[in-house]
């Protein structure tokens, strides 16, 4: 069930120090508390027995009354700080968990930073980012259980039983033996409850599905217009009766085999009550002592019940969330170092093919081209052929499954991405509209410049034409581009025009447009590629699309299908050929003529 | 007044319970009541057990006289385990049945909320709100109030016996425990405020963390390199909003721990008044100790679970009142008039200097437009984006009813119709049409569920739409669940889902088919393809098209463009071109990529 590298040990060795890291000197103070606050009930139980001890010997007239009151006194001062301690040792922990949170949710950023961007293509790799955040907030949690069970729990217990050891020897054995049952119950509950997790996810997921397709935004509009809200109700009904049935059965049967191994304790509990009171009849402890003992045996009790049925369970089941947690932060990253890789010659791609994880079918075969500095080429072809993902594996985001690809003489395999991304920019296709200020916005693309480059930014917005638009902007570069943050909210064609701001503003000498005009009307349409071919002359530019027409003007046109080159050259050569791309170009033409 | 609204929430949950699960709801009812009552028994009991053993030193009774404390004893002990095991029971009953119930209650709301909410941010948020968990937030609020009254039922106990025995120590502590009591339930407030104090930064941190994880930024991510600047940010942000945090539960420790330390002290003291009966005789020893135990128990329970009971009783409040906005919010009427959809027949709508801006927003979509579209013809509605193109087909077809002027169906108001008929006049293939993960099958029929057993129109549409490749290569056939919901169920491609979209428009009764915006992701040969076909299937229906396209318009018979609200220009293709406007000038601009 759990494996070698999820084993509790294994997890508890891994996360210790990244938690002490995080907080140090919170966590040696937070822990100390913990063990003055299980040592002062220690304390308390001893004063205790002073305490009526005294009393009774008052009443015997063996003692003073000033005596009473001294230990009374002890007793009350230790309750008190005790109060203190537990105050202080339950306040600290939220505190000291947020701090902590920080950190850890710090260094998942960080690690998601650097892990292979191909990853993000895996949906394992999406849900073990949410896994991990979720197994962060608990690892704090584990990491204070599993410490509390040592610097409170264990203490107090020690301390007790030493206590009790002192007083008669099978009495201390015995209490403990009666704890086993419990142990059992939990150690089967624990088992049981992973079985049942593991038998009700798939429910969970179709009940979220039917509850998205009634009211999510994505359905919602459809479903009522098909009136088909009910035909999910009943779906939807049927499923959360499925899964409380199955909860119910499994939570029947661990509560009965539960209250069976009550009962055994019980008896044990009974044992132990007459073994205290034939003690006390034999005069081996007094009735201080007697009393003392027997409300800490309860006390004791639910103590253990505490650790064992409330830890103990929270810590299994918090386990497995953990263990995500610890593993994200092993999975394999990317190399990094300072080096830059410029391109002076050109582009060379040597036999590629590609293939996306977890699929059988090459998203790109056997793609071999040249892309000389300065030349303009345009990729186009239909939806699925594989543009993007060849965009993708030029800039150097995912590296190809088979064959090379070469800037100038040099294998991108052998550097590292900071450098293989030193020489290229881009813009997106799902460009991103960052909810950050306008400057932000744009500069966010090179942060190698010291205080952003004026010149540089000044030159960019005039080219995309954003300067012009200063009643839009009204705080200029500082306006923030999201009202929920206290702006203003753009259009899609201003977006667009800050997207291509962005990608020129990083140093580049090889610029990759990935069709980023999908969503705006044809009169901007034209306007933006006239613009975009126009700028980048004398500079290497490659242009995706699905626009034929838009591709016209490029120096070479390059045709996928499936993955492969199936054309190129010239638009002029590519229509005299009469092939897919004719084809194509003339299915689009025939509405315009 | 807050105190009364929280009591009418208070109602509220016992409401919710007792009409989820009747049985489990009263009996946990009985057993945290009597959890209270037990520990008053207790020191009655425990009192007996130790004098009984103080008397059985000093005299040479046998240890069988001690028997029956014992059962007592054995008794009490049995019966807080064996309930505690029965109310973990009937806690998880009462959790299914409120899931079954009042779970289902909400989903049917939200799913008859005027359109309108479903696209305003904050009912979003309110319905993520109430949709997380809430059966066992209602439980746990139900076992919450429980817990608290069933506290007080020990303290009160506890006051009894003290009162018995010594009035006026009764009397101090009851002097105590109120300022406490008040004390607890201001906290749950000031906590709620500083959270709010603090939204501000955790929204923002909470959006840089987002572009430093999600899916849709990592080519920028990764291209621009920014991840370690944003981080850095993200982390001045996180530390801020802690830091406001911190500050208020420092405060809020403060003024609890501060209570609860003078009743530990007060506690002590009545202790020590307390020695002076026992010394006198009018209190027995083992009496005296188990009072002092149960004091001391006491004092442990209210210096953290009173606290953190009112803490959550504070935030369940909260969640209460969200399910109370829900429920104000309006929804649809559902009554069904069949009868008044069969007997339809459709010949126009008309919209008559109709204005429209979208809830809290002063900007107006449409302005004074007017339009006709009748029977039997083909139209097009063009304009760039944000012209209002689709907010029209929302007006139609009664999602939005918030609007100036008017719109007539048959001549006859949209006001007047039921939402019902309303929708049985469309057929609409969206955009971002819905990829219901059901099967095949199901996916056609969900658009005319009153009529499941047309077999002929079925295969029909199977053919026209050349979904019967698919069908045969499905394991189940028809029956084989789509998506990945379904253990069984199979991944297809964008245009075969394109191509169910369709089925399932054609197999709805509607006699109005719109079309709007399917081709902004589809490649030039498909989208040529699907025009023809839509065409070819929809002869002698009336269609309206809307696309920011222009080539799709020449199937169009008359063809209506659009631009701040109001439509500028209107006719055919020819008559357009001659107008030499702005269609004229879209028209040309992307003709010039092909030619």
């Amino acid at each position: 069930m759990i494996n070698e590298k999820n084993s509790f040990l294994m997890i508890i060795k891994k996360l210790y120090p990244i938690i002490f890291r995080a907080a140090p000197v919170l966590f040696i103070l937070f822990n100390i508390t913990a063990i003055a606050h299980g040592v002062s009930f220690v304390i308390i139980t001893i004063y205790t027995q002073k305490f009526f001890d005294s009393i009774t010997n008052l009443l015997a007239e063996k003692t003073e009354i000033t005596n009473v009151i001294i230990a009374g006194l002890l007793l009350g001062v230790a309750v008190v700080f005790s109060q203190l301690l537990n105050g202080f040792h339950n306040f600290m922990y939220t505190p000291v968990d947020t701090k902590i949170e920080g950190k850890l949710r710090f260094l998942i950023h960080q690690k998601i930073s650097s892990l292979y961007p191909i990853s993000f293509e895996e949906p394992e790799t999406l849900d073990s980012i949410n896994k991990a955040k979720n197994g962060m907030s608990n690892s704090t949690e584990l990491v204070f259980q599993v410490t509390n069970i040592f610097t409170f729990y264990i203490p107090y217990c020690i301390f007790l039983s030493l206590y009790l050891f002192n007083l008669n020897k099978i009495l201390a054995i015995s209490l403990f033996l009666i704890f086993i049952p419990l142990l059992v119950t939990q150690f089967i509950r624990s088992i049981t409850y992973s079985k049942l997790e593991d038998d009700i996810a798939p429910i969970r997921r179709e009940y979220e599905y039917y509850e998205k397709c009634i009211y999510d935004k994505e359905y919602f509009k459809e479903t009522r217009l098909l009136n088909a809200t009910n035909y999910f109700i009943s779906l939807y009904k049927d499923s959360l009766i499925l899964l409380g049935k199955k909860i119910f059965r499994t939570e029947a049967r661990t509560i009965s085999f539960e209250l069976c191994m009550r009962i055994i304790t019980l008896l044990g509990y009974l044992g132990v009550l007459i073994l205290l009171t034939k003690t006390l009849l034999a005069g081996d402890i007094g009735v201080g002592a007697f009393a003392a003992v027997f409300s800490s045996v309860s006390e004791m009790f639910g103590m253990i019940e505490e650790i064992v049925c409330r830890h103990i369970g929270d810590m299994s089941k918090n386990l497995g969330s953990v263990a995500n947690f610890v593993n994200f932060l092993e999975l394999p990253e990317k190399k990094q170092d300072d080096k830059l890789l410029r391109v002076s010659n050109g582009i060379h791609i040597n036999d590629i093919s590609f293939i996306y994880p977890g699929s059988n079918v090459n998203a790109i075969s056997n793609i071999t081209l040249d892309i000389k500095c300065g030349e303009t080429v345009a990729i186009v072809g239909e939806n699925g052929s594989g543009k993007t993902t060849l965009a993708k594996l030029i800039i150097g985001i995912f590296n190809p499954t088979i064959g090379n690809i070469y800037y100038d003489d040099c294998n991108i395999k052998n550097y590292s991405k900071n450098a293989v991304y030193s020489s290229i920019t881009s813009v997106f296709q799902n460009y991103q509209k960052y909810k950050l200020s306008l400057e932000d916005n744009i500069t966010i693309s090179d942060l190698s410049y010291n205080n952003s480059n004026c010149s540089m930014l000044d030159e960019i917005l005039k080219v995309t034409e954003i300067n012009s638009l200063n009643d839009i902007y009204t705080e200029g570069l500082k306006t923030i581009l999201s009202k929920e943050f206290g702006g203003i909210d753009i259009s899609i064609g201003q977006w667009q025009k800050v997207a291509i701001a962005r990608g020129l503003y990083k140093k580049h000498n090889i610029i990759v447009l990935d069709e980023p005009t999908s969503s705006i009307d044809p009169v901007e349409e034209v306007k933006t590629y006239e613009k975009f071919i126009n700028l980048s002359k004398n500079k290497t530019a490659i242009i995706i699309t699905h626009r034929l027409g838009s591709a016209k003007r490029a120096d070479r046109i390059v045709v996928l299908e499936k993955g492969k080159i199936i054309e190129q050259g010239t638009h002029d050569t590519l229509l005299k050929n009469g092939q897919k791309y004719a084809k194509m170009f003339r299915a689009q033409a025939k509405w315009y003529s | 007044m807050t105190y009364k609204k929280s009591e009418n929430n208070v109602c509220e949950i016992f409401r919710i319970v007792y009409k989820s699960g009747l049985l489990s709801s009263t009996f946990i009812a009985m057993i945290i009541f009597l959890t209270g009552i037990v520990p008053i028994i207790q020191v009655v009991v425990y009192a007996k057990f130790l004098d009984d053993a103080i008397l059985l030193i000093s005299s040479d009774l046998n240890i069988t006289f001690m028997y029956n404390s014992f059962m007592l004893i054995i008794i009490l002990i049995s019966y807080q385990w064996i309930s505690n095991e029965l109310n973990k029971l009937f806690c998880v009953k009462l959790e299914i049945k409120i899931r079954e119930n009042y779970r289902i209650k909400i989903v049917n709301k939200i799913s008859r909320l005027e359109y309108k909410y479903i696209e305003n941010k904050e009912t979003c948020e309110l319905i993520s709100r109430i949709m997380q968990n809430p059966e066992s937030v209602i439980k746990n609020a139900y076992l919450n109030i429980l817990n608290i009254i069933s506290l007080f039922i020990r303290i009160l106990g506890v006051l009894a016996i003290l009162l018995a025995q010594v009035w006026w120590a009764a009397v101090l502590i009851v002097m105590i425990s109120i300022p406490l009591f008040i004390l607890a339930n201001k906290s749950g407030k000031s906590n709620y405020e500083a959270n709010r104090e603090a939204t501000k930064f955790r929204r923002k941190h909470e959006y840089l963390s987002e572009i430093l994880s999600n899916r849709d930024s990592i080519n920028e991510r990764e291209l621009f390199g920014f991840s370690k600047y944003i981080n850095q940010e993200w982390y001045n942000n996180y530390e801020k909003a802690r830091e406001v945090e911190l500050k208020t539960q420092i405060k809020w420790f403060i003024k609890l721990k501060s209570g609860s330390i003078i009743t530990t002290v007060l506690s002590i003291i009545i202790i020590f008044i307390l020695l002076k009966p026992v010394i006198e005789g009018t209190i027995s020893i083992g009496m005296y100790i188990s009072l002092v135990s149960a004091v001391f128990g006491m004092i442990q329970i209210m210096s953290w679970k009173l606290t953190w009971y009112f803490d959550l009783l504070a935030k369940n409040n909260e969640y209460i009142n969200d399910t109370r906005s829900l429920f104000r919010l309006a929804s649809i009427d559902d009554t069904n008039d069949e009868r008044d959809i069969k007997e339809f027949k459709f010949s126009s709508i008309e919209f008559k200097n109709v204005s429209f801006r979208y809830p809290n927003s002063n900007f107006y979509v449409l302005k004074d437009l007017s339009f006709k579209i009748e029977e039997g013809k083909h139209y097009s509605f063009v304009g760039i984006n944000g012209a209002g193109k689709t907010t029209i087909t929302k007006l139609m077809t009664g999602l939005y009813t918030e609007f100036e002027g008017n719109i007539l169906i048959n001549d006859v108001s949209i006001r007047d119709y039921s939402k019902e008929s309303l929708k049985s006049i469309y057929s609409i293939v969206y955009q971002d049409f819905a990829k219901y993960c059901i099967t095949i099958k199901d996916n056609i029929l969900i658009s005319d569920l009153s009529n499941t057993e047309n077999e002929k129109l079925l295969s029909e549409i199977l053919l026209n739409l050349d979904l019967n490749e698919l069908v045969m290569k499905a394991p189940s056939g028809l029956n084989t669940p789509l998506g990945k919901i379904k253990m069984n169920g199979i991944d297809i491609s964008g245009g075969e889902w394109q191509r169910i979209a369709m089925a399932r428009a054609m197999y709805n009764k509607g006699v109005v088919r719109i079309l709007d915006e399917p081709t902004a992701a589809l490649d030039p040969i498909s989208e040529s393809n699907l025009y023809e076909k839509f065409e070819e299937i929809s002869k002698n229906k009336t269609t309206i098209f809307i696309s920011h396209r222009l080539g799709s318009t020449r199937l169009a018979d008359i063809i209506f463009v659009l631009d701040g609200g109001k439509i500028i220009e209107s006719g055919s293709h020819n008559e357009l071109m001659i107008l030499n406007g702005l269609y004229k000038k879209m028209f040309s601009a992307q003709r010039s990529w092909y030619k």
